[in-house]
């Protein structure tokens, strides 16, 4: 399945610069919040956002075309 | 001989033009530290109840902390306290940069202002002396120039500055502080009371190195958090600045747009830290943004500040005046519906120029483009300006017209909760002030603990006097350090949440009272833990000191602020958050149909003052509560 992921703040620097945070990836079926991080490489503390839900959590199973957000919980600026 | 600090106090009489030096024991440094608390000490001691803020009765006090100037991360901190003229409570405002560490190798811990110059004067600290010289031609200036001129007279390029621009000289109720022409005590107007006492400018500059207790840990700490801050969670606040919040607060619906009628912006990505750092930031043309864009505090790593450039356009950036943190990009931006970078780089420029804060400025702009778009002002009320949101050449005009007080500008001066009482026609309602001071761009609608902090913290809506609750889940390590083990589903805010808030708020309290960076020391994403925290205060102190003593230091701090106010008659019923966040849902993105349920509010404030320990009716601190703390001689001046 494939699933679009926007990487936000200090996330985005592991994909290249022109493609501004942004990516689809294609991921093995009933692939979790977990594997998606597993697959990015990420093993910062992060939020997730699916669709627009907020903090979703790491078990939670992925859906074809799924619209996905990962951010830093960084607090206060 | 004292460690990480002299013992000197300067007491400045502005009237008679007398100086002099106090040199308190040291066990009244171990038990408030410095910084906030040490300056409320003086506050409490020394303002007469129902002062006028901008009289020459009213104290003004700016103190270091122990640990100011000592070689590590996020120590170069000063905090400027008065009663403020925009809330009518106590004002408390905290700044980094050079200044502050500088005027701990000029000799003094804190400087009490009192009085009023006959005409206008600067103070002028150097290795353990102090001058008030005439300012006179500096008067009227703005800052960059005040800077360069005072770097001249004086004779040294290292001079650090902290000054009222134009907008503290007139009295604008939200003028800050200034240092670095960049950096400021931006909050609760105090800039304003330096100018009312004619105090245009305090230069520092001296060569007394600090006296460490242990430096080979002090050291060692130094280096563990150098060498951590890539992998660390302020990684990304390293490179790209707090303007990376930008894009963390959107994707969270936590962006206040169009003066919080939605926590998402459009235009966003245009205001985002990675835009600002391609485009805007001094050397990005060239690849150079590293080394030429990022601007840091004293002895700090981490380099957060962000210097911008820019020749071409309508637009032209002086790196003089630095660069926009989130907050003004927010407030300035979004909050306003701008979404033109340099413009709102630009409105930064003016008011750290003029000297003003850019919160209050940018929300009280806000308020007044809901009030044009509603019909409540026109183009005979603004002097043409087509007040609408997303008008980003208003916003840069208005900052010029408030520092100014010009036209329109003058109103607007006032605050928004001033100048809706004095424009009537229903403006009130599109106010987003608690205590009178503008909500700063964290939602409480997103983050609802911030709806217990906005109306209960003592100088008005303050968004870095607690931590917020994303963070609680994350960090279980760092939050057990100061007892907090049980973290809620998101938009809760039942009596954990609210304990959450208080204990963290302890937490912050010490921040302000040991005057350290709250980016670099807290309890959950920061650099360094509150345990780490505790070692850097013994290590450059020698003091045994406990992580239980840091938390008493913020606990007695914050009892000291409700304190000031209680006595100023100010309590629970000013405890207050704007109606719409009641009232109106959030529009659009995740944070949709978010809206504050007012009884949820209302027990959360309840359990909120019974767990602090104060009169849950009231919220005035009681006298056992004070006594527990070693404050039974603040229950006396308050007759408790
Ligand atoms: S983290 Fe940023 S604001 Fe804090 S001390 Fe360092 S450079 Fe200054």
């Amino acid at each position: 399945m494939h699933v679009s992921v926007h990487l936000h703040g200090i996330l985005r620097d592991r994909l290249p610069p022109a493609a501004r945070g942004r990516t689809t990836l294609e991921l093995p079926d009933a692939a979790t919040v977990g594997d998606l991080l597993a697959t990015l490489g990420i093993e910062r503390r992060v939020i997730v956002s699916i669709n627009g839900r907020t903090h979703v959590s790491t078990g939670h199973v992925l859906r074809e075309g799924d619209q996905v957000m990962i951010y830093t919980p960084v607090g206060g600026g | 001989m004292p460690h990480g600090y002299h013992g000197r106090i300067l007491h400045v009489d502005l009237t008679s033009g007398a100086l002099q030096v106090e040199q308190p024991e040291e066990k009244f440094y171990r038990k408030y530290m410095g910084g906030s608390a040490m300056a409320l000490t003086y506050l409490l001691r020394g303002t007469p109840a129902g002062v006028d803020p901008l009289s020459p009765e009213n104290v003004l006090a700016l103190f270091l902390s122990v640990v100011t100037g000592a070689p590590i991360s996020g120590q170069s901190r000063v905090t400027v306290a008065a009663k403020s003229p925009l809330t009518g409570c106590v004002g408390d405002s905290q700044a980094g940069g050079f200044f502050p560490a500088e005027m701990k190798f000029a000799g003094f811990d804190g400087i009490v202002v009192r009085g009023r110059a006959p005409r206008p004067v600067y103070l002028w600290l150097h290795d353990g002396h102090a001058e008030l010289r005439d300012a006179a031609h500096l008067w009227g200036r703005v800052t960059g120039e005040v800077q360069g001129v005072l770097r001249q007279e004086l004779g040294d390029n290292k001079i650090q500055v902290l000054q009222v621009g134009p907008a503290g000289e007139k009295g604008v109720r939200f003028a800050a502080l200034m240092n670095m022409c960049s950096r400021a005590n931006g909050r609760t107007g105090m800039g304003a009371v330096m100018g009312a006492k004619n105090l245009k400018a305090i230069a520092v500059r001296g060569t007394q190195k600090l006296d460490i207790a242990d430096p080979a840990a002090l050291q060692a700490l130094a280096r563990w958090g150098a060498k951590q801050l890539p992998h660390s969670d302020i990684a990304g606040l390293s490179k790209y600045g707090t303007s990376e919040v930008i894009g963390l607060n959107n994707a969270d619906g936590g962006l206040p747009t169009r003066n919080y009628a939605s926590g998402v912006f459009e235009g966003y990505e245009a205001l985002d830290g990675p835009t600002l750092y391609e485009t805007l930031l001094r050397g990005a043309a060239q690849g150079q943004q590293e080394r030429l864009g990022r601007d840091t505090c004293y002895a700090c790593a981490v380099r957060c500040k962000r210097v911008v450039e820019k020749r071409e356009g309508p637009y032209p950036l002086d790196p003089t005046y630095g660069g926009p943190e989130y907050e003004s990009l927010a407030t300035l931006g979004s909050y306003c519906g701008v979404s033109d970078l340099a413009a709102v780089c630009k409105a930064n420029e003016n008011c750290n120029k003029y000297g003003l804060d850019t919160i209050s400025c940018g929300a009280t702009i806000a308020w007044a483009m809901e009030c044009f778009e509603n019909g409540l002002l026109t183009e005979e009320d603004t002097g043409g300006l087509e007040l609408r949101f997303g008008n980003a050449e208003a916003v840069v005009r208005l900052t010029e017209m408030i520092g100014r007080r010009e036209g329109f500008g003058d109103l607007l001066a006032e605050g928004s909760a001033r100048a809706a009482q004095r424009l009537g026609r229903g403006s009130e309602r599109f106010l987003i002030t608690s205590k009178n001071q503008e909500a700063p761009a964290h939602m409480p609608q997103v983050k609802r603990t911030l709806a217990i902090i906005y109306a209960a913290n003592p100088f008005g809506a303050d968004h870095q006097s607690h931590e917020h609750d994303p963070a609680y889940a994350p960090y279980p390590e760092r939050m057990a350090q100061i007892g907090l083990h049980d973290p809620q589903p998101p938009l809760s805010l039942n009596a954990e949440m609210v304990r959450y808030a208080l204990v963290t708020q302890y937490a912050y309290s010490a921040l302000d009272s040991l005057s350290v960076c709250q980016f670099v020391y807290g309890p959950a994403w920061h650099l360094y833990s509150m345990n780490q925290l505790t070692e850097m205060v013994r290590a450059v102190t020698g003091w045994d000191v406990s992580l239980y003593e840091i938390m008493k230091v913020g606990e007695r701090r914050l009892n000291m602020l409700r304190a000031f106010n209680a006595r100023e008659g100010i309590g629970r019923e000013h405890d207050t958050l704007p109606e719409r966040f009641f009232t109106q849902p959030l529009q659009g993105g995740p944070s949709d149909g978010y809206v504050l349920d007012r009884e949820e509010w209302q027990r959360a404030m309840d359990t909120y003052y019974a767990m602090a320990g104060w009169d849950v009716q009231s919220g005035i601190p009681t006298r056992p509560t004070l006594e527990a703390l070693g404050l039974g001689w603040v229950a006396d001046l308050l007759g408790l």
